[in-house]
C-alpha cells in the first residue's frame, strides 16, 4: 500500500527520477494528512459502509466494510483506500489510470491464494479497491504471537504454497506480474491455514515510471530493486527474506541490508534443518544469476529438502528439535564430598577450594582432586572462598566468617554476624568485605578478624560485595543496590523492583547487576542512575561477566543471554533445560555455564552455539572457574568436577 | 579586551599578543554564529586563547557552527546544544546535550522533520530527565537513559509522520551524563570521538544504502563516493515501520572531543583533516568554524552543521 512514503531521499545528488518521485508528494495542495482515514458507518457509492479501519499505510488505509447489495446477510469486504495527493493534473490522472489498469489485470487473475476482486473506482483525490476479506491474520501478527520458533514443517508448507502462486504471477499472459513486495505482512494465513497473498499489484502500479525511486520494503528487497529492476528473480529473493525471518524471528527491517548471511538461520534456530538453510539461502544469493531461475525451481528444491529431511511425510505433525552433537568430553576427576555443593570453587598454589552442604570447606589437590584437608563449620557453605596472603576466606550458614591456614586448614579467626552467611568475601585493602542475612555488610581486619565496621543494609546481603576505587557496591535482598566509602558511609542507592542476590561487576564505570526483578541493570557507578536495562522472562540471580564488548547471564526462563554491552541488545540466547541460577564465564572464545537441568554447558561466545554439554547427577547453580586450561565446579550430585579442556 | 581575556582565561603573561593579532580578534567574534569564511590559522589562535583552560568544576566546553553552504538554498539541517552542571549527592556532574538532524523530503518538509525530531527529542529529555534530575528526584527517575531517548525518538517519529508528508530526517544526539555517554542515531550524520592524539573514532553507522554496498564489498570505496544513490537511507527518522535507533552508551574519555555533523561536512571534508583540525585548535568555537569553512571551500554541496563537545581531562 505504502509507496512513496517508503523513499528514504535525502535531497543532492538526487537523479531527475528522484525528484519526480518526491514532486507528486512536494506539490501537494492541501496535504491530506495519512492518519484522516474513513470514519466507520460511512457508506461509499451507496454500497459498502465502512465498519472498522484494518490497517493504515502511507497512503491511505484498509477498512472492513459491508456490502449493503446482500442486505440480508452479513457480507464483508475489504476496501483498500489509495490517496492521491498529486498537484499535477498529469500525474494525479497517470496514477488513477495505473490505478485502474492494475485492478483490471488483477480482476483477471484467478487462484485460491490470491483475493478475489470485486470493484474498483475513484473518488476525489482517492482510489479504492473492494476484495475478498480474508477471515486470518497475517504472517507478522502470527510471528509475534509466537513465543518460540515456527516449526519447520509449518514454514516449508507456507513456502510451497507462495511459490505455486507466485508461480501463477509470473506466469501470467501476456506480461509477467512481478509483485515486488512479498514480506510477512503481505501474506495473510486463512483459518484453514493456507495462505493468501494480499495488497499486490498495487505497489507495481505505482512504481511504474519510478525507476530507481523504490525503497521497496527495506530489508525484504533485493539488492537490484534498489537500482529500479524488479523481476521474477527479485521475489525469489524477498520470498527467502521472507522465510529467513519467519525462522529466525529476526526481522531484516531492523537490520542492515543484505545481511542474512551474517545471521545464520542454523546458529539463531538451531532446530532447523542445513538442506532447508541452503534452499533459502540459495534464493538470498546477491547477484540474481545464482538464485533459483524460477518459483517452480525452487519449489523442487523446498520439495527436495522435505524429502531428506523426512518432513514430507510428518506434514502436519510438529517436529522435535534436531539432536545436537555433543563430543565426548570427560572429567579429569571427580571429587565426591556428603551432601550438595552449591557454590562456587576458588582456586590458589595448585589446590581446588570448595564449601560443602556437609558444612565442611574442603582443600583439594587440582591435578588430580585428591583430598589434602577439610574445615567443619557448623552450617552450609555456598559461599565461594577467598585467599589472601596464606589464609583461606570463607563464609558458613553457621553466620561465622573464618579464617583458615591455606596449607594446614587450621583456623586463625573467625569473626560473627547475626545471620547466615551466603555472600562471598571480597578482600580488599587488608579487609574482608561480606555481607550477611543479618542485613549489614561487614568490614573486618583480615589479619585480626575484627570488625572495622559495618553498614546497615536494611535486608539481607548475599550479594557479594565489590570494591572499585573507594567505594564498595552490593545488593540486597530489598532490592537495593548500596554505593558506600570505605568508612561505611552511603553515597548513593539505588532501588530495583525485587532482590538483588546476584553480585555487581564494573567495567567502563558502569555496575552491572542482574535482578530477580527480571532485569539486567546498568548502572552509572558515580551516581547511580540508570544508563540501560536488560529485560529477561523471568528473574536472574545469576552474576553478569563480561568478555570484550559483550555481557553474559544467567536467568530462571532457563536462558544464558549474550547482550551487546553499549547497546543492550540481545547478541543471542541460548535455551537450557531448566533455570540457570550458575553465572556464566568466559575462557578464550567459549562461555561456560551451569544449568539446574544438571549439565554444564559450552558455548562459541561470540553465537551461543552449543559447543558441548557435560551432564551431571544434579543441578548446577554455583559458577565454574578456569585454571590452568582446567574447568572446575561442582554440583548438587555432592561430586566436584574438573574437565580440560 | 586584553584584561578581560587574561582574567578570564588566566592568560600567562609570557604570550602577549602582538598588536596585528588584537586588531584582527574583534573582526572575528564579530563573525561568529554568521554562516561561514572565517579561517583561524593555528598561529593566530593561541594568542587569543591559552591553550589550556583550568576551571575549578571541569565543563564540558562547546563549539557550534551551521552554514546553508554553496548550492543549496535553504538549510534543512537542525541542530541543539545545552550544556550544564548539575548538583547530585553533593558531586557536581556534567550534563550536556547535542542533536543534529538533516532533514529530507520535498517542499519544506525536509525542514520541518529536521526541527521536529530536534524539538520533540529535546523537550522529551528534559522533561523526563533533566527536570527530574535538577528538582532532586533523580533516585525516582522511572526510565534508563536509553529507554528515554528511545521513547524521545519515537515521539519524533510519529510526529514527522503525522505532520509532514513523506518527510524524514537524520538524527545524532549525545547525551552526556557524568561519565557516561549515549549515543542514538538513525540515518548518515555521524558522531566521533577524537582522542588527545587525534585518534579518531566513528561512533555511529551510516543507515546508508551505499555505504552497506561498500560493506559487502559490491562497491569500492572511490565507487561509494559517486554513486548515484549515496543518499539514500535505509533508515530514517519519519520513515519506515518498525522503526528502531541505534542506541549505544560508552564512558566518556578524558581531553577527547565529540564531534557531530551532517554528511554536509564529512562527505566533504577527509577523516584526516577533521581530526588534524579538532586536534590543532584549542577553542571548540573556532574549530568548527574553521571545518564549516573548509567544507564551503570544497564546494559546499550541502547544508552542513558541525557540534564540538570538548570533555575536560
Amino acid at each position: 500500500m505504502a509507496i512513496i512514503d517508503r523513499c528514504c531521499f535525502k535531497a543532492g545528488g538526487a537523479t531527475l527520477d528522484n525528484q519526480r518521485a518526491t514532486h507528486s508528494l512536494a506539490n501537494s495542495e492541501v496535504p491530506r494528512k495519512p492518519s484522516d482515514h474513513l470514519q466507520p458507518g460511512i457508506t461509499l457509492v451507496d454500497r459498502y459502509t465502512i465498519q472498522s479501519v484494518v490497517g493504515v499505510g502511507g497512503m491511505g488505509a484498509v477498512y472492513c466494510a459491508r456490502d449493503l447489495h446482500f442486505p440480508n446477510v452479513v457480507k464483508r469486504v475489504a476496501v483498500k483506500e489509495m490517496i492521491n495527493l498529486a498537484r499535477d493534473p498529469v500525474i494525479h490522472d497517470t496514477i488513477v489510470r495505473n490505478f485502474e489498469r492494475e485492478a483490471n489485470i488483477l480482476a483477471t487473475l484467478n487462484h485460491p491464494s490470491i483475493p478475489r476482486i470485486y470493484d474498483y473506482f475513484s473518488q476525489d483525490d482517492r482510489s479504492y479497491l473492494i476484495i475478498e476479506f480474508v477471515d486470518g491474520k497475517d504472517l507478522e501478527e502470527i510471528l509475534a504471537d509466537t513465543v518460540d520458533f515456527l516449526p519447520e514443517v509449518q514454514v516449508v508448507n507456507w513456502a510451497i504454497e507462495l511459490c505455486d502462486v507466485i508461480s501463477y504471477l509470473h506466469n501470467n499472459k501476456p506480461e509477467p506480474i512481478i509483485f515486488r513486495d512479498i514480506k510477512p505482512s503481505n501474506i495473510m494465513v486463512d483459518i484453514h491455514g493456507h495462505i493468501l497473498l494480499v495488497d499486490f499489484g498495487i505497489a507495481k502500479t505505482f512504481q511504474t515510471g519510478q525507476k530507481g525511486t523504490m525503497i521497496g520494503t527495506e530489508g525484504y528487497s533485493p539488492p537490484e530493486q534498489y537500482k529500479g529492476e524488479a523481476t521474477q528473480r527479485a521475489d525469489i529473493y524477498a520470498l527467502g527474506a521472507t522465510l529467513h525471518h519467519l525462522l529466525t524471528k529476526r526481522d531484516p527491517r531492523l537490520e542492515p541490508p543484505f545481511s542474512f548471511e551474517e545471521r545464520k538461520i542454523h546458529s539463531i534456530n538451531p532446530a532447523i534443518s542445513s538442506e532447508l538453510e541452503v534452499v533459502i539461502y540459495k534464493a538470498l544469493c546477491y547477484e540474481p544469476d545464482k538464485r533459483y531461475s524460477s518459483t517452480e525451481e525452487m519449489k523442487e528444491a523446498l520439495l527436495a529438502s522435505a524429502k531428506k529431511t523426512g518432513l514430507l511425510h510428518k506434514l502436519p505433525a510438529a517436529i522435535k528439535p534436531l539432536t545436537r552433537e555433543t563430543s565426548e568430553i570427560s572429567a579429569a576427576w571427580k571429587f565426591e564430598c556428603e551432601d550438595e555443593i552449591r557454590g562456587t570453587p576458588a582456586y590458589f598454589g595448585g589446590s581446588i577450594f570448595i564449601g560443602a552442604y556437609d558444612n565442611n570447606l574442603y582443600s583439594l589437590n587440582a591435578a588430580n582432586g585428591e583430598f589434602i584437608w577439610k574445615f567443619a563449620t557448623e552450617g552450609g557453605i555456598v559461599c565461594r572462598p577467598a585467599t589472601y596472603e596464606g589464609n583461606v576466606y570463607i563464609g558458613s550458614e553457621d553466620q561465622r566468617l573464618y579464617c583458615i591456614n591455606i596449607r594446614s586448614g587450621q583456623e586463625i579467626w573467625s569473626y560473627y554476624s547475626n545471620g547466615p552467611i551466603r555472600s562471598s568475601p571480597y578482600i580488599a585493602e587488608g579487609h574482608i568485605f561480606i555481607g550477611s542475612d543479618d542485613a549489614y555488610l561487614h568490614a573486618v581486619n583480615a589479619l585480626s578478624g575484627r570488625r572495622a565496621w559495618r553498614a546497615d543494609a536494611g535486608a539481607p546481603v548475599r550479594s557479594t560485595p565489590l570494591l572499585i576505587g573507594e567505594f564498595v557496591y552490593f545488593g540486597t535482598e530489598a532490592g537495593d543496590l548500596f554505593c558506600i566509602d570505605l568508612r561505611g558511609n552511603a553515597k548513593w542507592r539505588f532501588k530495583a523492583k525485587r532482590a538483588l542476590t546476584s553480585s555487581p561487576v564494573f567495567a567502563n564505570g558502569i555496575i552491572y547487576i542482574s535482578s530477580v526483578d527480571t532485569l539486567l541493570y546498568a548502572l552509572d557507578a558515580k551516581s547511580g542512575y540508570i544508563i540501560w536495562r536488560f529485560r529477561m522472562t523471568k528473574a536472574s540471580i545469576s552474576t553478569p561477566f563480561i568478555t570484550d564488548n559483550f555481557i553474559f547471564t544467567g536467568s530462571v526462563d532457563s536462558h544464558i543471554y549474550c547482550v551487546d554491552i553499549h547497546s543492550a541488545r540481545e547478541i543471542w540466547s541460548f535455551a537450557t533445560d531448566n533455570q540457570v541460577t550458575s553465572s556464566p564465564i568466559t575462557y578464550q572464545d567459549s562461555v561456560y555455564c551451569g544449568s539446574v537441568d544438571g549439565a554444564m554447558y559450552c558455548l562459541e561466545f561470540r553465537t551461543g552455539r552449543l559447543r558441548w554439554k557435560y551432564q551431571t547427577g544434579a543441578p548446577i547453580t554455583g559458577t565454574p572457574i578456569i585454571a590452568n586450561n582446567v574447568l572446575y565446579f561442582g554440583s548438587n550430585d555432592h561430586k566436584m568436577y574438573a574437565i580440560v579442556l | 579586551m586584553t584584561s578581560f581575556l587574561n582574567k578570564l582565561f588566566r592568560k600567562k603573561p609570557s604570550v602577549k599578543p602582538t598588536p596585528s593579532n588584537l586588531e584582527a580578534a574583534p573582526d572575528q567574534f564579530q563573525t561568529i554564529g554568521s554562516d561561514t569564511n572565517v579561517s583561524f590559522t593555528t598561529e593566530q589562535v593561541p594568542s587569543i586563547l591559552p591553550p589550556k583552560t583550568h576551571l575549578e568544576v571541569p565543563q564540558l566546553i562547546v563549539g557550534v557552527a551551521q552554514s546553508v553552504g554553496i548550492e543549496r538554498d535553504h538549510n534543512e539541517d537542525s541542530l541543539f546544544t545545552l550544556t550544564t552542571n548539575l548538583l547530585l549527592d553533593e558531586n557536581s556532574i556534567n550534563f550536556g546535550l547535542y542533536i543534529i538532524a538533516d532533514g529530507m523530503g520535498g517542499h519544506d518538509d525536509g525542514e520541518l522533520a529536521s526541527s521536529l525530531a530536534v524539538g520533540q527529542l529535546t523537550s522529551h529529555v528534559i522533561n523526563t530527565l533533566l527536570v527530574p534530575l535538577i528538582s532532586d528526584s533523580h533516585n525516582k527517575l522511572e526510565y534508563s537513559i536509553q529507554e528515554i531517548m528511545r521513547s524521545g525518538v519515537e515521539k519524533a517519529h510519529q510526529a514527522i509522520k503525522k505532520e509532514t508528508v513523506g518527510g524524514g530526517t537524520t538524527l545524532t544526539a549525545a547525551l552526556i551524563l557524568g561519565d557516561q555517554m549515549t549515543i542514538t542515531h538513525v540515518g548518515d550524520s555521524r558522531a566521533y570521538s577524537i582522542d588527545p592524539n587525534g585518534q579518531m573514532q566513528l561512533l555511529t553507522h551510516d543507515h546508508s544504502l551505499v555505504k552497506r554496498l561498500e560493506e559487502i564489498g559490491q562497491i569500492s570505496p572511490e565507487q561509494a563516493l559517486t554513486h548515484p544513490q549515496r543518499n539514500v537511507l535505509y533508515r530514517a527518522l519519519g520513515q519506515g515501520e518498525p522503526f528502531e535507533p541505534d542506541i549505544a552508551s560508552y564512558q566518556v574519555c578524558q581531553g577527547c572531543q565529540l564531534l557531530l555533523c551532517s554528511d554536509g561536512l564529512w562527505g566533504v571534508v577527509p577523516g584526516g583533516k577533521l581530526a588534524d583540525i579538532t586536534r590543532s585548535l584549542s577553542a571548540p568555537q573556532l574549530v568548527c568554524q574553521s571545518l564549516v569553512h573548509l567544507a564551503n571551500e570544497a564546494g559546499g554541496p550541502d547544508n552542513i552543521s558541525v557540534i564540538i563537545v570538548r570533555i575536560p581531562d
